[in-house]
């Protein structure tokens, strides 16, 4: 794998690929997109189980132990 | 509109069967959960592949004349050409990581005892055609690299007793690795190795369905569970999300240039060495003869696959302290054989 790197820097196509600020340019808005996706999700089952467990009440919120 | 659409289906299918049975389907909940999403995470970045691949299918073409020249063509006149190769690229490196982390936590939570044995042994066969996908399409680009990575492998076979030979030849198409082999190779990568691994994710997956995710056996006593949709599921996304943001960084910082087209008549670079999944077996054959690494890591190979077989205990609900310090001992000779090729060899 790393032997790729070495033969990316020494022998490739580096026309062919955008600099490394266009690369940026248009990485940084995909991954801020995918973590505020992450956050999002992660907040929407977090809240769903603590509404689910104040429904019930029965307490299942991540991490503690639910009687079934 | 979207309701109309409903309706229409609800009219002609009844999917509630489905539904319910999604609704009951629920997944234990324990301090080991975190490895559950390994494998969705493993089908996510193969489903990653495939878009990928086809992507780059459409305009690859498989002889040694073009080769080289398509992936070219593929980097510097296809829009976002070398941004579908450098995921594609990526993504196998991730996919081997993943599938590997998958089946080692599978391991050490003893899955695999009764009655996943099957679950198992196609995971392990999964794992290899995966490693045979990924040796398949390396030659792909038709690279120096490539070239002698696929010579000394399309050779390895040759120490098989009175099939080798045969092998060897059916694998590169003739007496050398050549036009034959990349078009071998091509159909390999592109058509047969993906109906096989589909098929066998099929019933892998189906079977984790039936027969439900396995609790660790020091977690029997939780009772704790979650409901598959939405919380698991849920979940599920988030990892894939945070994964995809990884491997779209990797993209971005180290994206997959090209190797000039290789030279046949050229003898092989100094220090050449195989992909990082590949490495161990590299070392294996550098460590012992040809015929004892070879033969070692076959045997080591179908034991593997053997184990919910052989480790007994698990399968009764005992602890398997041997069968924990096996899988130690894998992992300590993977690593320690990988560590070795990479700072032993003349970096290529």
């Amino acid at each position: 794998m790393f032997a790729f790197f070495l033969d990316t820097a020494a022998d490739s196509l580096a026309s062919a690929i955008p600099s490394f600020t266009e690369r940026f340019n248009f990485a940084l808005p995909l991954i801020v997109v995918l973590l505020i996706v992450m956050f999002f999700l992660l907040i929407k089952v977090y809240s769903l189980e603590n509404d689910a467990s104040n429904g019930s009440g029965k307490k299942s919120l991540p991490g503690k132990r639910a009687k079934h | 509109m979207t309701s109309r659409v409903a309706d229409f289906l609800k009219e002609r299918v009844d999917f509630s069967p489905v539904r319910a049975w999604v609704a009951r389907r629920k997944i234990p909940q324990h301090k080991h959960s975190f490895w559950y999403y390994f494998g969705g995470l493993a089908l996510f970045v193969l489903t990653i592949q495939i878009i990928t691949g086809i992507m780059l299918a459409f305009y690859y073409s498989p002889t040694p004349v073009n080769a080289n020249e398509s992936v070219r063509y593929i980097m510097e006149k296809v829009h976002y050409g070398w941004l579908i190769r450098s995921i594609h690229f990526w993504g196998a490196n991730f996919l081997i990581a993943v599938v590997l982390v998958h089946m080692f936590s599978t391991y050490f939570m003893k899955a695999y005892r009764k009655p996943r044995e099957i679950m198992w042994v196609l995971g392990v066969i999964i794992l290899a055609l995966i490693l045979t996908s990924a040796f398949t399409g390396y030659l792909l680009p038709w690279t120096t690299l490539s070239y002698f990575a696929t010579k000394i492998g399309t050779s390895m076979p040759l120490y098989i007793p009175f099939v080798g030979h045969f092998i060897s030849r059916l694998m590169a198409g003739g007496a050398d690795v050549g036009a034959a082999t990349l078009t071998r190779m091509f159909t390999l990568h592109t058509i047969v190795l993906p109906i096989l691994w589909l098929t066998a994710i099929a019933i892998h997956v189906f079977l984790s369905q039936v027969l439900g995710l396995s609790t660790p056996m020091s977690q029997m006593q939780a009772r704790d569970e979650t409901k598959l949709f939405p919380n698991f599921m849920m979940r599920q996304a988030a990892v894939w999300s945070g994964a995809l943001a990884v491997l779209i960084s990797f993209v971005a910082i180290f994206p997959e240039g090209l190797a000039a087209k290789v030279n046949p008549v050229l003898p092989a670079p100094a220090g050449i060495k195989p992909e990082w999944y590949f490495l161990f077996v590299f070392q294996t054959l550098r460590t012992f003869p040809d015929v004892i690494g070879l033969g070692g890591i076959t045997l080591g190979a179908i034991i593997w696959m053997l184990v919910p077989f052989l480790d007994r205990k698990a399968s009764n609900g005992q602890k398997s302290t041997f069968f924990t310090l096996f899988g130690v001992a894998i992992i300590v000779y993977l690593v320690t054989m990988t560590v070795m090729a990479y700072i032993t060899t003349e970096v290529h």
